[in-house]
């Protein structure tokens, strides 16, 4: 397990690395650079000024190397074309946590939703409340969140006034976002929960525990919600990172100063260290939840050995 | 769209300043202004008690360090935070006019050096605000090193620019490589303070251009000290810039907020009434329109007819209707084989139906366009568009049958088999729902016009330009504005084989009567020299202008004394709320 | 016991037997006729009334989709200016949009590209993802590892700059380069989930029989592990489908969907978004055939799912 672990952490560092790489030159390759967003045609001086001011003047394979070289040797990403001084670290710290804050709200509350309709709608199937959690599952699947975020807005903030139509900083801010947000989760894990419990019902082990006399709430908890979740795992894992990475529309309208918003800025501004800072930091986040969610599968499913045991 | 204009416009001001040199008239030396300016005067003031104003910002400011930030959002908030030597407002006769703002100034006879006095000022700090201050932020704005993008604007001042850039201004700077950063001596540049409130600043020559440079956020002061202290993050958080301005920054959450608070110790404090302003960040637009209906924000634009309806049905908001000096306007690459062709060009713009595509697009808020000039532009005293006539009226006169001419002209070129099999290309420079709608309109207008299949591709912004100067594509659409009174900004742009908008047409006869403009004295002439340029302009078509610009704002009319100048720079100096 | 054994074998002699002709199979006879694992499926799939309606209105939408426009009077890009905004009507069955065009032959068009980039999406999808997903949990070892560093490293870089960068070099937004830029990374999900559920199978008893019986690894994986896989890959296509249809509506929402003059529901949704507050049904006509499309491949999954799911043979 720890040899696994270990091998593991070595392998993230290399698909970090690889991840890195492919970006930076592919974000180098694409037409347009951050001046162009600025203004057009300055001065030749002023252009090479700027250029110079950020190393931009050099050849890309060179920039790429001090860019490793910084990263590596000091952990510094660089600092913000478009935005003059504003350090790439420093904006992700300020802003993934935004972003994760009523991301995660959003998240937990649309799992700790979701599951527990999939779990009634799965013991009631073909009865009414089978019936009634597959609609609302069915309406957070079917309407976009962009639809779902405008009936809100115009509903809560334009008509009857409850909550400012858009903002940060207050506990009222999150109102909107996160119930814009939940629908989605709610629908997904509803679904997913109630037919992973519908299967682990029918699954001889229960039979066994029923036959057993083992407690309806004993096998719902130790037998059923521990095979019915296994699946689930694996979808959370690559949910946390766009957590963290936030939903760029819905930020856009509520004026969340999160880091999905910055990233789609950045990417349309062309501004290449802060492109290259957020994926980095999405790609870490990524691979570091897999992996976690790799080993909590082992953990819990014993039907899965961990290949670095066997081999 | 609004972000995008926007964009556009301060672009365009910065090229017009830049390539401004035309009235170089010493007479305009002015008389030392000392007087005290009582900015609400000459309206009844009743202020209210609470004076917190709440505006709003479309974007993040990129920064609020003065030579490196380049957009609209920040110098929004610069202009409350820092004091320019000069203002610039509403004059007494409605005209524009500059004013000392940290400074008074005298001019020289033949025009070339500025005295300016300070005010005594304070920064936020306390400390004493000094020419020292005004003489390093100019001298770091133009030192190669900082980078700042607009430092170009600063030109007019003596050996403001590298020799070498100097020298090779204009042709292309081939060898990158070679072009190492040029040895540049900052103690020769023509920026000097003579003591602590004397800063006096040598100009190459004469420029009708340079107050108005001094106003603008190239030229805020900064503190050397501050600079130092923090490094590249100047300008990036409240607790890391110094200004000393009317007002203070005292909480930017990015991307959400920012608020400004009064600053007691500015020199003319008694004469700015707003305690505190509000400024949240948002760009959706209907969450804008919303909070304007809420009273969250006190002034929003607004371009869609049922929120105009909507606004215009409130007693309490007044509608304020200003024609920008802007023109919106296609572009025709000159260098493609199809458009290289001066009567496939005049095909595509007889196409349009200007007071359609008004209608249409903009829900009637612009005005269709009667020529490239924009409105409000002048000769002397002379509307310079009512002299010039409608020459887009002239070019339908002469093009009844856009289609005809297009087949006319594929004929002439031999490519027959394209008539009624012709496909275009059209690059947008937005990829918003908006644009996505004008591209369909255009779309459906060529087709039914002209049998053209018009592809449309929205691209970002930089891609947009980068296509642009590489002079791949067909046919543009863009913004272009001046500040400038006289059309001659509005023309030389397309002089010389027009690089700054990239039709890269070149027309001798053009180039020659424009130029010959720039050094005519007599108004008459000069305007008749304009009018034979922009007819030549409107025949060969290398741009074909769409409609003009006019900017609607809806405010609360409890909003009292508001500076509406396009270009002043009062910002929350001036007004005050009553009977909100 | 070895008693009764003893004498069972004293009473048996070669005599006792006598060869069958091979001709003759009646010993061999079957009390029900042969029933196939698809045809099982089929049978039971008959059963389930609402995944049939939904099939059948599945039928009448895309039936709508291809055939609708040439029920309408109207072309799907005929701008009207005179006719903006209005309301549906008997003219104008949806009403008209900004532009005064007729959105019901706009739905009809956009659906065509909503519906294809669904389907075409999810099927590549699952299609691929459930190869590499099955190659990669059977194959294990090495180069299980490699496989699922590779998804790592395309999942790791964030979906809208693939997105972005990728329509930045193919210079077109059609519906093929739409495909490409949205699968590209689609099907990495899938991958996952198959190998998930493959390395739960794996170890189970019938694989090791296959696998002692000598079948072949590809065998194995096609006759039975993706069978017993099916229910979670028919679950993911159904979500997949509106996954794409929305994902292409995302894109829509920031500008980079289909290129105009085409449209989608997501694009038409997007743009009724901005005057959503004054028209109201110009956005809930998208919306509302966006939602009956899903709830449809829903429903049809489900039943899908009930009458492919081998463990619920009877």
């Amino acid at each position: 397990m720890i040899r696994y672990t270990v091998k593991r952490i070595l392998m993230m560092f290399l698909t970090l690395f690889i991840v890195t790489t492919i970006t930076f030159f592919l974000m180098h390759s694409v037409p347009g650079d951050p001046l162009a967003s600025m203004a057009k045609k300055l001065p030749d001086y002023a252009v090479q000024n700027f250029y110079a001011k950020y190393g931009l003047d050099k050849p890309v394979t060179e920039q790429y190397f001090i860019f490793l070289k910084n990263l590596v040797t000091e952990g510094d990403l660089g600092e913000s074309i478009t935005k003059p001084g504003r350090s790439v670290s420093q904006t992700i710290a300020e802003t993934a946590p935004i972003s994760a804050q009523w991301g995660f709200i959003a998240m937990f509350i649309g799992i700790a939703i979701g599951t527990f309709l999939g779990i009634i709608a799965a013991y009631n199937r073909g009865k009414w409340p089978d019936y009634v959690v597959t609609f609302i599952a069915m309406l957070g699947v079917c309407i976009p969140s962009f639809v779902f975020a405008s009936l809100l807005q115009y509903l809560l903030a334009g008509k009857w006034r409850l909550v400012p139509t858009a903002g940060w900083g207050k506990p009222i801010h999150f109102i909107l976002p996160v119930t814009a947000a939940i629908f989605g989760p709610i629908a997904t894990y509803a679904r997913y929960t109630r037919s992973s419990v519908l299967e682990v019902l029918n699954q001889d082990y229960i039979l066994t525990a029923e036959a057993k006399g083992v407690s309806r709430s004993g096998i719902l908890f130790k037998h059923v919600l521990r095979n019915a979740m296994l699946p689930l795992i694996t979808m959370i894992g690559p949910q946390v990172a766009g957590v963290f990475t936030g939903s760029f529309v819905l930020e856009r309208m509520f004026s969340i100063p999160g880091l999905g918003r910055y990233f789609v800025e950045s990417i349309n501004a062309r501004d290449y260290t802060m492109i290259i800072g957020t994926t980095v930091f999405y790609a870490a986040l990524f691979i570091f939840s897999v992996l976690i969610v790799d080993l909590v599968y082992g953990l819990v499913d014993p039907r899965i050995r961990l290949s670095g045991r066997k081999a | 769209m609004k972000k995008f204009v926007s964009l556009m416009l301060t672009l365009a001001l910065m090229l017009s300043l830049g390539a401004f040199n035309f009235v170089a008239q010493a007479e305009e030396a002015e008389e030392a202004k000392e007087d005290f300016v009582e900015w609400n005067s000459g309206t009844e003031f009743t202020p209210d008690e609470d004076q917190t104003f709440l505006d709003f910002l479309g974007s993040e400011p990129t920064s609020l360090d003065p030579a490196r930030a380049s957009d609209n959002y920040a110098i929004n908030i610069m202009t409350n935070i820092y004091e320019p030597l000069v203002l610039v407002h509403t004059g007494s006769n409605g005209d524009l006019e500059y004013i000392a703002g940290g400074a008074s100034w005298e001019v020289s006879e033949d025009g070339t050096v500025y005295t300016f006095h300070l005010r005594d000022n304070q920064w936020w700090d306390g400390q004493p605000v000094t020419a020292q201050d005004y003489e390093y932020a100019l001298k770091r704005a133009i030192d190669p090193a900082t980078g700042a993008p607009y430092v170009y604007l600063l030109s007019d001042i003596l050996n403001a620019v590298p020799e070498e850039a100097e020298e090779a201004d204009g042709e292309e700077a081939e060898d990158a490589e070679e072009a190492e950063a040029p040895e540049f001596d900052m103690d020769a540049v023509g920026v000097k303070a003579l003591d602590d409130k004397t800063l006096e600043i040598t100009l190459k020559a004469p420029s009708a251009t340079f107050l108005h440079v001094m106003s603008q956020s190239i030229a805020f002061p900064v503190r050397q000290d501050k600079i130092e202290e923090f490094g590249e993050a100047y300008g990036t958080e409240t607790d890391k810039v110094m200004g000393n301005g009317p007002f203070t920054i005292t909480e930017w959450t990015h991307n959400t907020k920012i608020v400004l608070e009064k600053n007691d110790t500015y020199w003319n404090a008694a004469n700015v009434v707003y305690t505190t302003v509000e400024i949240p960040i948002m760009s959706d637009e209907n969450t804008i329109m919303q909070s304007f209906m809420n009273r969250e924000i006190f002034a929003a634009g607004a371009t869609k007819p049922e929120w105009r309806e909507k606004f215009e049905a409130d007693p309490d908001v007044e509608k304020i209707t200003m024609d920008n000096i802007a023109t919106f306007f296609m572009m025709f690459n000159t260098q493609d084989e199809l458009f290289s062709n001066a009567k496939v060009r005049r095909a595509f713009s007889a196409a349009l139906d200007r007071e359609d595509f008004n209608e249409t697009i903009w829900f009637g808020n612009l005005k269709p366009a009667t020529g490239w000039v924009p409105l409000t532009i002048y000769v002397g005293d002379q509307n310079y568009r009512e002299a010039a006539g409608n020459q887009v009226d002239a070019l339908h006169e002469q093009v009844p049958d856009p289609k005809a001419l297009l087949d006319e002209a594929l004929t002439e070129m031999g490519m027959e088999d394209k008539i009624d099999n012709l496909e275009v290309s059209i690059i947008l420079g937005a990829t918003d729902a908006w644009f996505r709608t004008f591209g369909e309109y255009l779309q459906s207008v060529f087709k039914e016009v002209l049998n053209v299949d018009l592809k449309v591709e929205q691209l970002d912004w930089t891609v947009f330009s980068d296509r642009v100067s590489k002079s791949d594509y067909q046919i543009g659409y863009m913004a272009w504005g001046s500040e400038l009174i006289e059309p001659n900004a509005m023309l030389l742009i397309h002089a010389d084989g027009s690089p700054q908008v990239g039709t890269y047409w070149n027309n001798e006869e053009y180039n020659k009567l424009v130029h010959k403009a720039q050094n005519t004295v007599d108004d008459a002439e000069r305007l008749q020299l304009y009018i034979d340029a922009e007819k030549i302009l409107m025949e060969e078509s290398p741009v074909a202008p769409v409609v003009h610009s006019v900017t609607n704002t809806y405010r609360y009319d409890f909003l009292k004394n508001v500076d509406d100048l396009v270009w002043g720079n009062m910002g929350y100096r001036q007004g005050f709320i009553s009977g909100k | 016991m070895s008693d009764v054994n003893t004498n069972t074998m004293a009473t048996l002699s070669p005599d006792s037997f006598k060869p069958i002709p091979a001709a003759d199979k009646s010993a061999e006879f079957m009390a029900r006729p042969k029933i196939t694992y698809w045809s099982d499926a089929w049978r039971r799939f008959k059963q389930n009334k609402v995944a049939l309606v939904a099939g059948v209105m599945l039928l009448l939408l895309i039936l709508m989709v291809i055939f609708g426009p040439m029920l309408s009077p109207y072309a799907y890009d005929a701008i009207n200016r005179d006719l903006r905004h209005a309301p549906p009507s008997t003219e104008h069955w949806f009403g008209t949009d900004e532009l005064g065009r007729d959105i019901f032959t706009r739905i009809c068009v956009g659906g065509r590209v909503s519906i294809a980039i669904g389907i075409c999406g999810a099927l590549i999808s699952a299609i691929v993802g459930t190869l590499y997903g099955a190659i990669s949990a059977f194959a294990g070892g090495a180069v299980d590892n490699i496989m699922m560093r590779i998804v790592e490293i395309l999942n790791s870089v964030p979906y809208l700059l693939v997105i972005i960068l990728l329509q930045l070099y193919l210079r077109e937004r059609n519906l093929g380069t739409m495909l490409i830029a949205l699968t590209i990374t689609g099907w990495l999900g899938s991958a996952r989930m198959v190998r998930g559920q493959l390395l739960a199978l794996k170890n189970q008893d019938f694989v090791l029989a296959a696998r002692t019986l000598g079948v072949s690894p590809m065998r194995i994986i096609l006759s039975h592990l993706i069978p017993n896989t099916m229910n979670i890959i028919i679950i993911a296509i159904t979500f997949d489908i509106p996954g794409y249809i929305f994902a292409e509506a995302f894109l829509s929402f920031i500008g980079i969907g289909i290129e105009s003059p085409m449209t989608s529901w997501g694009a038409m949704t997007s743009i009724a978004q901005q005057s959503f507050l004054f028209y109201p049904t110009e956005m809930l006509f998208p919306s509302l055939m966006i939602a009956i499309t899903m709830l449809s491949f829903v429903l049809l999954g489900d039943g899908l799912r009930d009458a492919l799911d081998p463990r619920l043979r009877d």
